[in-house]
């Protein structure tokens, strides 16, 4: 056990969507080692009654100021000195968006950077194949205001639109009756679908993925979660199967507002009203696709502009070996001594070979093998006795981005 | 983190030798981060003449001279070395010594049996936050009692009734017939007869030690599905010793470790007289628990070299553990966190409404300090995560008890309130409402310094009507609290439905 690597960056990026403004910290040392180490969220709502006149309102205006100052203070605070602003569709769409900006700026001195909608796209894209290790396949964010649909080829962005299929916005066009009429229903699902199907290369072949990403997609997981008592607490890596998400939708549906986050376990009150929504884009998007599960990457827009600087001069900006990264990152924030994982590591998989025909296992448990080994002994950092079960916790408790749930278990499995 | 010193210390005994190695900065924070046992079985064949048997002392140099490289692999800087009865009652430790030195570069330092009985009493006075009482040490040949005043070792006095020895001398039969139980205890009893000063007064504890305390502490944990993992601090019960020795007592050797669980095999033959030394110690002092330390002489070596010279004695070990493991896990905030003392004003103002006292007050403060210990593990789920390393550390001079209750309050600040599961169990049904108000109250002050500013200067409490209660906060000078503010509100209900009455916030 050595110490571990000093975090020297204190980065804070700032992402002020339709239905909320989110802040996450981050410390870094560029290339080596990071971990977000704060995420404050606040819901502002700043589409909301944008859709008659694409203009933002006085009152949704005030509320994203304030957050914004609220996150300037929190920075401040916790000695962040570098801020990354952007703000995306509310304010892209808006026509009265200068104004907005120039009243934001004065009041809390942060120049946002409006994101394209494809730049969008590619952060968020970013933020998946860094955390997903996604080599080809489909990325869908699905925000308040607009849902970014990207195409990843060779682990690179090739290409991303953005379609006008937020969660808030939607609810707001769709969904009046409490509660949601059949009828409702069927006609947003009805302009979700053929939305999709004007891009003609949104399908996934086998062997590859539909990433989704953003808040919604988190609160899907978090209520699948619950209603199948998964073991894990992990949200990155999730994956909601089509015919959950079905059954889930109807339920909803046919609860009033009121009553669902009493009958809806894992939703939060702030999702309510839009889940439902959020959940049919997601539903129709998989339809569209051809898929049969969406996997959920808990990384997304905010992570991608991280990763842009602590990747820093690459371009693109893409993490080498993810998988390796994600456990030497690990070991780094917990202080392994290199030296000593190194070497049980080579005995361990010396061993593993001597063996190779008693065993017959191959280059995955080979690889899980080393992982383990890397990370053995960074339970230290809890108590040094039962340091192996403390080990199995924090790799369960912060996962291991590129490997899959199972394989992250049976990582921290190993090491017990 | 920046603990500036890498220190090992190596403890050779009779039967084994140990190694911690520990990180510290002096008088600020310190973490075991390794410990090593070796059986060499130093001791072996030595009882006939005194004599150190040259197998036995290779064996011991051989392993010396692995922890030494051991120390050295780690960074360890300095190493204390010192060893106990073997060395001490051998005619040739001086050779002994000489080949420690010349072949792994350790100096030894024997201690006196008095020695030994002082460093238990510092581990014991720093790691449990006893200050008063009897602390014993069963060891295989002998028992090392002493008596501790006012957080000093005032006397100690060996008495032979090692585990070992008593088996060998009474327990002859396989099962134990009853009659020779009788007899033990009997000896047992008359041993300590004479020792006036064996009493545990209010306030104080009967502390054990060692391999024997702590493998009934495992046997009695697994008896009752015990739902903490940790040892140091464990309160083995007379009422449930007892019992446990005539279940001991009528099983054959063979059939104890099948029919025992938690007991090691190593111990089947010898725990029953251990046992039963004990049982009467309890009996001889007045108490009606064991209070179980999982340290010992290393432990309080490492206190002695962690704390100011002269002044080997943590002033307030309960505010020190929970410093330290706030230092250990958050190395770059500052001592103080300021939801703490916003929750400490928040709970004197309150007081003529919960009526809680000291001890309330004192829990309260180090759930709010150690709210923020979770990030360490990871950003997304803090408050588990807190509760997870408050449970799995320790916070030596509290109960376990009262460790679970510091967990719990942590826990409630989860935004789902969930149940907390390992530690609700270990309390009683009066708690509920305990941890629901003080949950609230953590919650409140937690919410307004969520900022981490700190953003506060004051608060003021007072009834508005009959079912009302206004609280009222001034900012620091300059400093928006309108989010502040707004997160206060939401932690209101919470607190409304934990003090059945309704909440306003304003800002003065």
């Amino acid at each position: 056990m050595v110490s571990p690597v000093p975090l020297k960056r204190r980065l804070g990026i700032i992402d002020l969507g339709s239905n909320s403004a989110r802040l996450i910290i981050v410390r870094y040392t560029p290339g080596v080692a990071f971990k977000v180490t704060d995420e404050l969220s606040r819901r502002v709502r700043l589409g909301e009654g944008m859709v008659a006149d694409n203009r933002l309102r006085p009152a949704a205006m005030e509320r994203a100021i304030d957050a914004v100052n609220m996150f300037r203070a929190f920075c401040q605070a916790n000695a962040v000195a570098h801020l990354i602003p952007v703000a995306t569709a509310a304010v892209r769409d808006a026509v009265n968006r200068a104004e907005f900006l120039a009243r934001l700026h004065k009041s809390t001195g942060l120049k946002f950077r409006v994101l394209t909608g494809e730049e969008e796209a590619y952060f968020g894209v970013l933020g998946v194949i860094n955390s997903m290790g996604l080599r080809a396949g489909l990325v869908m964010d699905v925000g308040g205001g607009s849902t970014e649909v990207s195409e990843v080829r060779k682990g690179r962005f090739r290409r991303g639109v953005t379609s006008p299929l937020g969660a808030v916005r939607l609810t707001e066009l769709y969904l009046d009756g409490d509660p949601v009429r059949a009828s409702e229903a069927a006609r947003l699902a009805d302009h979700v679908f053929s939305t999709f199907k004007m891009l003609d290369w949104m399908k996934v072949e086998d062997g590859e993925k539909l990433v989704g990403l953003g808040g919604t997609l988190r609160a899907l997981a978090r209520i699948d979660r619950e209603m199948r008592d998964y073991p894990l607490g992990l949200t990155h890596g999730y994956e909601l199967e089509l015919d959950r998400l079905d059954e889930l939708i109807e339920r909803v549906r046919k609860l009033p507002l009121r009553e669902r986050l009493r009958k809806v376990p894992g939703l939060q009150p702030d999702r309510a009203d839009i889940i439902l929504a959020g959940a049919m884009v997601v539903a129709e998007a998989l339809r569209r696709a051809g898929a049969d599960r969406m996997t959920v990457c808990g990384q997304g827009l905010r992570e991608g502009l991280f990763y842009r600087e602590f990747l820093k001069p690459a371009d693109p900006p893409v993490v080498h070996n993810l998988r390796e990264f994600s456990v030497l990152n690990l070991g780094r924030l917990y202080g392994f001594d290199k030296a000593h994982v190194d070497h049980v590591a080579r005995l361990a998989l010396s061993l593993f070979d001597q063996l190779s025909k008693q065993h017959g296992y191959g280059e995955p448990e080979r690889e899980y093998l080393w992982a383990a080994s890397q990370l053995h002994d960074i339970g230290t950092i809890v108590d040094y006795y039962d340091h192996h079960k403390h080990s199995a916790y924090i790799v369960v408790s912060t996962g291991l981005p590129g490997y899959s749930h199972r394989e992250t278990v049976l990582i921290a499995l190993l090491g017990l | 983190m920046s603990l500036k010193r890498r220190l090992g210390i190596i403890d050779l005994g009779s039967n084994s030798v140990r190694l911690v190695i520990a990180h510290y900065t002096p008088g600020h924070a310190f973490r075991i981060v390794e410990e090593h046992s070796r059986r060499v079985r130093l001791s072996e064949g030595m009882s006939a003449d005194h004599h150190l048997q040259p197998e036995a002392m290779d064996r011991t140099l051989a392993t010396l001279k692995l922890f030494r490289d051991l120390c050295a692999a780690s960074g360890v800087t300095r190493i204390i070395p010192v060893a106990t009865a073997a060395v001490r009652d051998a005619v040739n430790r001086k050779e002994f010594l000489a080949r420690a030195r010349a072949d792994a570069g350790l100096r030894f330092r024997v201690l006196t049996g008095e020695e030994e009985a002082y460093l238990g009493a510092l581990s014991v006075v720093n790691g449990l936050g006893v200050r008063d009482g009897i602390v014993m040490e069963v060891g295989g040949g002998s028992a090392q009692v002493s008596e501790l005043r006012r957080g000093r070792s005032k006397r100690g006095v060996t008495a032979p009734l090692g585990a070992v020895r008593l088996t060998e001398m009474f327990l002859r039969s396989d099962p134990v017939r009853e009659d020779e139980a009788a007899r033990l205890a009997d000896h047992i009893a008359r041993t300590f007869e004479g020792w006036e000063w064996m009493r545990v007064e209010a306030g104080g504890a009967l502390v054990g030690m060692g391999g024997t305390a702590r493998a009934l502490a495992r046997i009695d944990r697994e008896a009752r599905a015990y739902p903490l993992d940790l040892v140091n601090g464990y309160e083995l019960e007379l009422a449930r010793l007892e019992p446990l020795v005539e279940k001991l007592r009528a099983l054959p050797v063979s059939e104890r470790v099948k029919n025992v669980p938690g007991l090691m095999a190593d111990r089947g033959d010898i725990i029953l007289a251990g046992a039963m030394a004990v049982a009467g110690a309890l009996r001889r002092a007045g108490a009606d628990r064991m209070l179980v330390s999982s340290m010992g002489v290393r432990e309080g070596l490492l206190y002695q070299a962690f704390l100011e010279p002269g002044r080997p004695v943590i002033r307030n070990p309960r505010e020190f553990s929970v410093l330290n493991l706030r230092r250990l896990c958050c190395p770059t905030l500052p001592d103080v966190s300021p939801a703490a003392k916003l929750a400490l004003a928040l709970f004197d103002e309150l007081a003529p409404f919960h009526g809680y006292g000291k001890v309330a007050r004192e829990q309260l403060w180090a759930a709010a300090q150690l709210l923020d210990i979770g990030a360490a593990v990871d950003y997304r789920d803090p408050y588990k995560h807190a509760a997870y390393l408050i449970l799995s550390a320790g916070l030596p001079g509290y109960t376990h008890r009262e460790t679970a209750l510091v967990a719990l309050l942590c826990l409630q600040q989860r935004g789902d309130g969930s149940p907390p599961d390992p530690a609700a169990s270990t309390l009683e049904n009066g708690a509920a409402k305990w941890t629901s108000r003080l949950g609230a109250l953590l919650r409140l002050a937690a919410a307004l310094e969520r900022g981490r500013g700190p953003a506060i200067a004051s608060l003021h409490a007072a009834a508005a009507g009959r079912d009302t209660l206004r609280l009222r906060v001034r900012a620091r000078r300059g400093r928006d609290i309108r989010w502040e503010l707004a997160e206060a509100q939401r932690a209101a209900a919470l607190f409304e439905a934990a003090f059945d009455c309704k909440l306003l916030i304003e800002e003065m």
